[in-house]
């Protein structure tokens, strides 16, 4: 069985750190790559498409970022969304919890779910558990 | 005040008073035509009356002449008796004062008189061959009648005492063969009869005169034919000459002459009240040498004594009018005073009002430019205060998930490998602070001190800050053209900061490449002083970060070290004193940044 390729993008880097441990701790079955702005990101699943590589299923995503910030992944990601050939789940990770940034997440159809900071181990198995239903 | 109400007072009477001229004179004329006409008509009916007068007398003439005297007719001798019934009558006749028979040679055949009882009485005969009334006789046919002038009675060629006005009424007469006999002669008794005529109870005067206009009788004297009358003679002819009025002739008239009335009316003895039943139709058939004509004289006092009640009357209604208007020239004047004070009130509180408007516009204009000020630094503030609870959410996250990490570990290297991490955390906490206490330094209104920037000498200033940067390289240039504008009043120490982080950029951010350069251009764009500041730099990529350019702890060059806080320090420190900042950006080609002021 193939592992669960998850993409952790997000300019804070020791977020980055301990998500990435969580995740190996959960499971030893995922591939995890992690990126500190959105362009980086992008770079990565253009790669993706391009080279035929498999893409991440689960993309946790942080709006504020230097280069280029969630939002902007988002309405790019948007026009590569047409060559992909596997559902890519982006869950929104902020510590926002303001409503202006929910409600605008909602115009996202990309968007699988919107998480608030700190993001749990539990919170992490519920999201693997979501998309790929125990297959993990 | 005076001027002003006499003004209005003329103004309302001098219509008035023209107006009542007009009617005045139109009255006074109608007046004046009444008086024409009145004495016109009094004239007219005495000389019907006269006429009447005359007729009767001719008429009792022509009894005498009637009858057919004996042949040969010796009227005291044997004819006497034929006589005596005829002289019966006459005894009775007052009015007579004599009746005389005159044979054809201007001898008194017969001659009866009145005594002072005005009885008729014989008296002794005179020759009278040289008096003009039997001249005129002699020559008179059967059937004709002649009137002498009215004049005094004279006997023996003396005027008799008392004076006495008489008329001589003349007719031939003929015996029973138609023979010619002589004339009768009466002398009638004109003092009873001229009295009506003259005398009369309105005003004026009235005059009897005959042709050559000598007064027969007058209103006003009690003699009649005064001017037979000798001691009166001198003074009369200064009194009564009538052709001094302006009476030339006995022709009918009525006129105005130094303020005098004058009617005359001729007398014409076929008319009178009673012609109708006239026996002298026939004009022919009584005969004068005279003309006699009715004058009325209305002197100018009567006349104004009758105008008096149509001038009591205007002034009467002047002086109403003069109180009337004097009340209202009055009253309007201060309805006027009332209404300007009025006005000058309302005027001098709208003014008020206008002035209050003013300052309220000027507070609204004011208060709308505080709104927008406290907009923009609500938006500053909160997008500040979103990135900072963000980014010290962050790193209090983290921690939590580490101490939980910490929680689970049972071995001294999983502890050791987590420690660094808090000491990052730690670290990004600290500088998170220390962007806070800069941005908020930079914000203190109190550190604002606008005055007039040498905007060349500032950016000169502003250039020693990167000594030994590549700003000492010939390579990179910093070029003006300040020739619109190049002083502005604005916070020295903004500015200050502003110029260094557009250096700052331009600096970092040049494209090594080429011969780098950053340029300072001012202008005037809609009346606002406007900075270009462009650089041939790398360029931003706008179609990606055209929201982001001016936000919080954005960057555009991965490769070059920075905070990504310097372009929002500039449109935070321009938006809080009223400026704006836009970019264009070619990657690749360079940025310009333009701010207006």
């Amino acid at each position: 069985m193939s592992k669960a390729n998850i993409l952790l993008v997000d300019d804070d880097e020791i977020y980055l750190y301990l998500t990435e441990r969580l995740l190996e701790g959960i499971s030893e079955n995922l591939e995890i790559n992690t990126y500190t702005d959105g362009e980086k990101a992008l770079d990565y699943i253009g790669e993706c498409i391009n080279e035929g590589n498999e893409l991440p299923g689960v993309i946790l995503l942080d709006v504020n970022m230097p280069f280029l910030d969630g939002w902007g992944f988002l309405k790019e990601f948007r026009n590569l969304k047409s060559k992909m050939t596997t559902p890519v789940h982006i869950y929104l990770v902020t510590s926002s919890e303001r409503e202006r940034d929910k409600e605008r997440a909602k115009e996202f159809d990309e968007l699988t779910g919107y998480v608030v900071k700190p993001v749990s181990e539990d919170k992490l198995v519920e999201i693997l558990t979501a998309v790929y239903e125990n297959q993990w | 005040m005076l001027k002003k109400f006499l003004g209005i007072f003329l103004l309302l009477y001098i219509p008035l008073l023209v107006l009542s001229l007009l009617m005045l004179a139109g009255q006074r004329r109608a007046r004046m035509v009444e008086f024409y006409e009145e004495e016109t008509s009094v004239a007219t009916n005495k000389t019907y009356f006269l006429s009447d007068v005359c007729q009767y007398l001719a008429h009792n003439t022509m009894y005498w002449t009637s009858i057919k005297y004996p042949v040969d007719f010796d009227p005291l001798g044997l004819d006497k008796e034929f006589l005596q019934p005829y002289l019966d009558v006459l005894k009775n006749l007052g009015f007579y004062d004599q009746f005389r028979i005159i044979d054809l040679n201007g001898e008194e055949m017969l001659r009866y008189q009145s005594n002072e009882g005005r009885e008729m009485e014989l008296a002794q005969s005179q020759n009278k061959v040289h008096r003009e009334y039997v001249r005129e006789g002699l020559k008179l046919n059967k059937g004709e009648v002649y009137l002498s002038r009215i004049n005094l009675n004279r006997e023996n060629g003396e005027i008799e005492q008392p004076y006495k006005p008489v008329l001589r009424s003349v007719g031939p007469i003929y015996d029973s063969n138609s023979n010619k006999l002589g004339l009768v002669v009466i002398n009638f008794r004109m003092e009873d009869i001229l009295k009506p005529i003259v005398s009369f109870r309105s005003k004026g005067n009235t005059y009897l005169v005959d042709s050559d206009l000598s007064i027969v009788s007058a209103s006003t004297t009690k003699y009649s034919i005064p001017n037979e009358v000798k001691e009166f003679q001198d003074s009369l002819k200064g009194v009564y000459r009538l052709e001094d009025a302006g009476l030339q002739n006995l022709k009918d008239t009525t006129f105005i002459s130094n303020g005098t009335i004058w009617s005359l009316h001729k007398l014409d003895l076929t008319k009178g009240a009673l012609r109708n039943s006239a026996v002298f139709n026939e004009p022919k058939a009584l005969r004068t040498t005279t003309d006699w004509a009715v004058v009325r004289e209305l002197p100018e006092e009567e006349i104004s004594k009758g105008l008096w009640p149509i001038y009591q009357n205007f002034m009467v209604l002047h002086l109403f009018s003069i109180v009337a208007l004097s009340g209202i020239a009055y009253g309007y004047l201060k309805y006027q005073q009332t209404k300007l004070k009025l006005v000058g009130e309302l005027k001098d509180k709208n003014e008020s009002l206008l002035q209050n408007k003013s300052e309220l516009e000027m507070i609204n204009k004011q208060v709308k430019q505080s709104n927008l000020r406290l907009k923009i630094r609500n938006e500053q503030l909160e997008q500040f205060s979103y990135l900072i609870s963000h980014n010290l959410r962050s790193p209090v996250t983290n921690m939590t998930v580490i101490l939980d990490m910490l929680k689970k570990q049972n071995d001294v290297s999983g502890v050791q490998a987590l420690l660094p991490k808090l000491e990052s955390i730690a670290s990004s906490v600290f500088n998170l602070t220390e962007d806070v206490r800069y941005y908020i330094s930079i914000l203190d209104r109190n550190e604002v001190d606008l005055k007039e920037i040498n905007f060349r000498k500032l950016v000169e200033k502003v250039r020693g800050d990167f000594s030994e940067s590549v700003l000492d390289n010939d390579n990179f240039k910093i070029l003006y053209d300040l020739k619109e504008w190049d002083t502005i009043i604005f916070s020295k120490y903004y500015m200050k900061s502003i110029i260094h982080n557009l250096l700052s950029n331009a600096i970092r951010f040049r494209n090594k490449e080429v011969d780098s350069y950053v340029k300072f251009r001012t202008s005037y764009e809609k009346g606002k002083r406007v900075l270009y500041v462009e650089d041939n730099g790398l360029g931003i990529d706008l179609r990606r970060h055209k929201h982001n350019v001016f936000r919080l702890y954005r960057r555009f060059h991965r490769d070059i070290s920075g905070k990504g806080m310097g372009l929002f320090l500039i449109k935070t420190l321009l938006e809080s004193l009223d400026a704006s900042v836009s970019v264009k950006s070619i990657v690749g080609k360079g940025t310009s940044f333009k701010i207006i002021f």
